[in-house]
C-alpha cells in the first residue's frame, strides 16, 4: 500500500510554501502542531465515553462502534508481538470479547483505549507464552508515559485477496485524496494526519471553524464515494 | 446527518449531541456504515490497515455471542434501584409492605407451635393437698363414673 506520508509532508509544505499573505512564517511556528504520538494520546474522548456508556447499560451496537474504531489500531500494535495474520485475528477477538466482559467494571479512570491495548498486549503475551514463544518486552511498544507508540511494520500477509483489497484499498484512499480541491486536502490532512482541532485547523487555514467542518465532511463524502463501488463488492463484511 | 458523523468522529461535539448522535448511529443502518467508512479512511490515512483486521465481522458475530454486559451505578442508592422511576407515593405503600413481611416472619418465628415441645413436664409441687382432692372429686373421671355406679 502506498504510504501517505511522504505526500502528506509534501501537502504540508505546499501548505506552508503557497500559503496566503496571511500565512505568516510566525503564524504557522506559533500554531501548535501535534506530533502522531501525541495525537495518539489524545484520542475522541466524548465519543468513546458516550459509546461506553452506552454499551454499559446493555447496548451491544455501540460496543459495536467501539470495535470499528480501535479494530485496526489494535491489530497494528499487535502486529509488533506476533507475525502470523491468522494469530494475530485470533488475539484481536479475544482481546474485544474480553473488554466486552469486563466493561462493567471499566470505570474510565484511563481512557478506553489505554484499558483496550492494555488487555490486548497481555493477551498477547499469554498467547506466546501458551505458543511456547518468548514474548518481547513490551517497554519496545510503549512511550515514557505508558503510552503505546505509533508502527509501521506490518505482520505478513497469508490471504492474497485480503492482501489486494488492503491494497486496493489504500491505493484508493490516496488517490482520492490526490485528486481533492487543495482546501479540501489540506483540511483533512491536517485533522487526519496532523490530529489538529477545528480551531487550529481554522486557525492555519484562516477560515471560520464552520467551514472546516464543512470541508473536512466534503473531503470524506468525496473519498468514501471512490470507495463505494470497492466495497460494495464485499458488502458482506462490516468495515 | 452524515456532517454530525464527521464532526463527531472529530470529536467536536460536545457530550449531550454526541450522545444523540451516537443514538441515530445505532438505530440507522446506513448512517452506521457511513460511521464505518469513514473510520475506514481514517485508518487508511494513518498506515493502519492491515490484512488480519481489515474487517470486524468476525469479532461482532463473537460479540453477538455474548451475554449482554449491564453496569449498576454505584452512585446510585439502592433505594433508588429498588424504587426505579416510581412516584413518592409509592414509597410508602413498599415500606408498610416490607415491615408487613418482616412482621409476618417474626411472627412465625415467635409462635410456639413452631418451638421444639420440651421431654419433660413440669408439674407444680406445692399445690394444697385440699384442691387436688377437690379436683379428683368433681372430675368427670372414669374412676368417679365407676364408684359412682358401685354406690348405685
Amino acid at each position: 500500500m502506498p504510504r501517505l506520508n511522504n505526500n502528506i509532508e509534501q501537502t504540508k509544505l505546499s501548505l506552508v510554501q503557497d500559503r496566503p499573505a496571511v500565512y505568516t512564517s510566525e503564524h504557522v511556528e506559533s500554531t501548535p502542531v501535534k506530533s502522531v504520538s501525541e495525537k495518539i494520546e489524545n484520542p475522541n474522548r466524548a465519543l468513546d465515553q458516550v459509546l461506553v456508556e452506552s454499551a454499559q447499560k446493555g447496548d451491544k451496537k455501540a460496543f459495536g462502534l467501539l470495535v470499528e474504531k480501535y479494530h485496526r489500531k489494535l491489530g497494528r500494535i499487535l502486529a509488533r508481538m506476533v507475525r502470523d495474520q491468522s494469530e494475530i485475528e485470533d488475539i484481536v477477538q479475544e482481546t474485544f470479547i474480553k473488554a466486552y466482559r469486563a466493561l462493567p467494571n471499566f470505570r474510565g479512570d484511563s481512557a478506553f483505549y489505554t484499558w483496550l491495548y492494555r488487555i490486548g498486549i497481555n493477551t498477547a503475551k499469554n498467547h506466546l507464552v501458551a505458543m511456547g514463544k518468548r514474548p518481547r518486552n513490551m517497554t519496545e511498544f510503549e512511550n515514557e508515559d505508558g503510552e503505546f507508540e505509533e508502527t509501521h511494520q506490518v505482520a505478513e500477509a497469508d490471504n492474497p485477496e485480503t492482501t489486494l483489497l488492503t491494497k486496493e484499498i489504500g491505493i484508493t484512499v490516496n488517490t482520492a485524496i490526490e485528486s481533492l480541491p487543495e482546501e479540501l486536502k489540506v483540511a483533512i490532512t491536517l485533522r487526519e494526519i496532523e490530529g489538529l482541532s477545528y480551531e487550529e485547523i481554522a486557525e492555519l487555514m484562516d477560515c471560520p471553524i464552520g467551514t472546516v467542518r464543512s470541508r473536512i465532511f466534503r473531503a470524506r463524502e468525496t473519498i468514501a464515494e471512490k470507495l463505494k463501488p470497492l466495497l460494495s463488492q464485499h458488502n458482506n463484511k462490516r468495515w | 446527518m452524515k456532517e454530525k458523523i464527521s464532526t463527531l468522529l472529530d470529536d467536536e461535539l460536545d457530550i449531550k449531541s454526541s450522545s444523540q448522535a451516537v443514538s441515530e448511529i445505532i438505530k440507522d443502518k446506513r448512517l452506521r456504515e457511513r460511521f464505518e467508512t469513514y473510520q475506514l479512511i481514517r485508518d487508511s490515512m494513518n498506515n493502519e490497515l492491515s490484512d488480519a483486521t481489515l474487517s470486524s465481522q468476525a469479532i461482532l458475530d463473537a460479540i453477538d455471542k455474548e451475554p449482554i454486559q449491564i453496569q449498576f451505578n454505584k452512585d446510585k442508592k439502592l433505594s433508588d434501584v429498588i424504587a426505579l422511576s416510581s412516584p413518592d407515593w409509592m414509597t410508602w405503600p413498599i415500606a408498610a409492605s416490607f415491615i408487613a413481611v418482616l412482621f409476618v416472619g417474626a411472627m412465625i418465628t415467635m409462635n410456639p407451635l413452631h418451638m421444639k415441645s420440651s421431654s419433660t413436664v413440669e408439674i407444680a409441687q406445692d399445690v394444697p393437698n385440699e384442691y387436688i382432692e377437690a379436683h379428683q372429686m368433681l372430675a368427670p373421671t372414669s374412676v368417679a363414673f365407676y364408684v359412682d355406679k358401685e354406690a348405685k
